[in-house]
């Protein structure tokens, strides 16, 4: 009883925040992704493919405020800086989007994977008998994760058939382990989405409505 | 589409392979990584290898870089257009990558440094002199390394700039200097609000092997620069040319993230019993120490002690009279030119 009296002030004001929500299975995207990564240093491109998880519109007064979206992807990528290394990753995102009503987006992007380096200039190691040795391959494998940060502008279906968002952002990725601590490597991206499949299987548009 | 991601790959190898490239020239720029267990370090040789001379800069820290700080436009006029100089960023250390079991131990630097020299023997041939150019922590790598079996026969000369070869009596001399030096500033009335804090300070902490206080000690010798005017601060500009020029092989954001790694890895705190005061007897190759006048950093009674203790036969100490640690940016033309002397009589 004593529990229910203390709820009880929770309990007035929920009607405050109450919504209508309704959903319908609506078409799922598989989206892909290409992007090209650069720095003043080092030049790459991402590739990949993203799933829409969930997909939420937010109307109030009868209007669509903003919509949020959840995406996994997995991408492919490669990366060549000059007289650091050349680099191979691949890696798995969870993307939480939020596109306005004019169809302008932001995206927090974390991200998690492996990475293969290979230095790019010569490679030297000197044997137990002090023999110098040249290396043909030289590089190091990392656990890879960071974040994406992206703006965009996001295209309807209905506008474009095809081409879905271009984007522009931040990509922080750190390697694990450099001496047993981080590396980070900092990029600027910039994007495409291009509609690859539309189906309808297992999704549920939600729609909440606000007063 | 499955074929292309498979052929990449394969194409990242392919322009990952390696060709040898071998320079002589009056002005070569060669950058290549020497490997050493588990840790791949940049090394960049630039200047004159007609010359026949290699002076290897053995940089400060630990988690600095030669390339990206040492590199600057004094030593390029000055000496490289005499000699060639490999600027080696060391372990954990500028652009060096490194695999979780690469370890990080005063030794482990040492080795790498022999190494580094067989590679330098091999690439520009075995006729080439060698002279090592240390500067602070690169400073206690040197005796590490030339106390050490025979390796002195490798090289022909060290050039020992402000050296820290004793820890411990390193934290010694900047507890007395930064006492006398500051009651003496204070009594003359000059920056009294920043120099009592540190005086008291120095009045009760003894350093005794210990990390906080060695590093209090350390962080103080480098702040009180700024409240000394006789320092001639007009050099390259020092720590700015990091983030400011654009410099071959060299990342700001991955030596960051190696300072980091040597930050964390305890290196610090094993070195702080590191001392090579008993065994600078067995020096013998000729010597040059430079030290600033008002470096509290690695104060000067450091090379005074490698002048007593070393048994080389060739050696000169010179205290340049305007510097404090970073005496190649306080007075570039002396220190230098002092070095392309010594080179001069010695290779």
């Amino acid at each position: 009883m004593k529990y229910l009296c203390f709820l009880l002030p929770f309990l007035l004001i929920i009607p405050a925040f109450s919504q209508n929500d309704s959903s319908f299975i609506a078409k799922n995207s598989l989206l892909l992704n290409i992007s090209p990564l650069f720095s003043p240093k080092h030049f790459g491109t991402q590739l990949g493919i993203a799933k829409l998880l969930s997909q939420k519109e937010i109307h109030k007064r009868n209007k669509k405020t903003f919509e949020k979206e959840r995406w996994l992807s997995f991408d492919l990528g490669f990366y060549s800086q000059k007289e650091l290394h050349n680099s191979l990753f691949l890696t798995s995102s969870y993307a939480l989007k939020r596109i306005n009503s004019h169809g302008f987006y932001r995206q927090f992007r974390p991200f998690l994977g492996i990475a293969q380096t290979f230095l790019n200039e010569e490679s030297y190691s000197v044997n137990d008998k002090n023999e110098v040795l040249l290396n043909k391959i030289s590089g190091n494998f990392y656990l890879t994760c960071g974040f994406g940060l992206d703006f965009g502008r996001h295209f309807s279906p209905k506008k474009s058939k095809f081409l879905r968002d271009i984007h522009a952002g931040l990509l922080m990725q750190t390697y694990y382990p450099n001496f047993k601590f981080i590396a980070l490597r900092p990029a600027f991206q910039i994007g495409v989405s291009a509609n690859l499949l539309t189906f309808s299987k297992n999704f549920k548009k939600k729609i909440i409505f606000k007063k | 589409m499955k074929k292309y991601i498979l052929l990449l790959p394969i194409f990242m190898l392919f322009i990952s392979c390696q060709k040898e490239q071998i320079s002589i020239s009056t002005s070569i720029s060669d950058l290549f990584y020497l490997e050493n267990q588990g840790a791949k370090m940049p090394v960049l040789v630039e200047g004159n290898t007609v010359s026949k001379v290699i002076l290897i800069f053995v940089h400060g820290g630990p988690g600095g870089t030669a390339i990206g700080f040492n590199n600057d436009e004094n030593i390029s006029k000055i000496v490289e257009s005499k000699y060639a100089v490999a600027y080696h960023d060391q372990r954990a250390a500028g652009i060096s990558q490194g695999s979780a079991t690469s370890k990080l131990t005063l030794e482990q630097y040492a080795d790498d440094l022999k190494k580094l020299i067989l590679v330098l023997r091999k690439k520009y041939g075995a006729d080439n002199k060698i002279f090592i150019l240390s500067h602070s922590w690169g400073g206690l790598i040197a005796p590490a390394f030339l106390t050490e079996g025979n390796n002195q026969d490798l090289v022909s000369g060290w050039i020992n700039l402000a050296g820290a070869h004793n820890y411990q009596l390193n934290d010694e001399l900047t507890r007395a200097y930064l006492l006398s030096y500051g009651k003496e500033q204070i009594a003359k009335n000059i920056h009294v609000a920043e120099w009592k804090p540190i005086v008291e300070f120095s009045e009760t902490h003894t350093p005794d092997y210990d990390f906080t206080i060695s590093s209090q000690y350390n962080s103080f010798g480098s702040s009180v620069e700024a409240y000394i005017d006789d320092i001639n601060t007009s050099g390259s500009g020092g720590i700015l040319n990091l983030f400011i020029k654009k410099k071959k092989g060299f990342s700001t954001f991955w030596m960051l993230s190696n300072s980091g790694a040597t930050y964390f890895s305890g290196l610090t705190k094993d070195i702080l019993k590191s001392n090579y005061s008993d065994k600078l007897s067995l020096i013998k190759i000729p010597v040059l120490n430079m030290t600033g006048k008002y470096d509290f950093t690695v104060p000067k009674g450091l090379a005074e002690e490698v002048m007593q203790k070393i048994g080389s036969k060739k050696k000169r100490l010179i205290i340049l009279q305007h510097s404090g640690h970073i005496l190649m940016d306080h007075e570039p033309a002396i220190v230098w030119g002092e070095v392309v002397k010594f080179v001069d009589e010695n290779k």
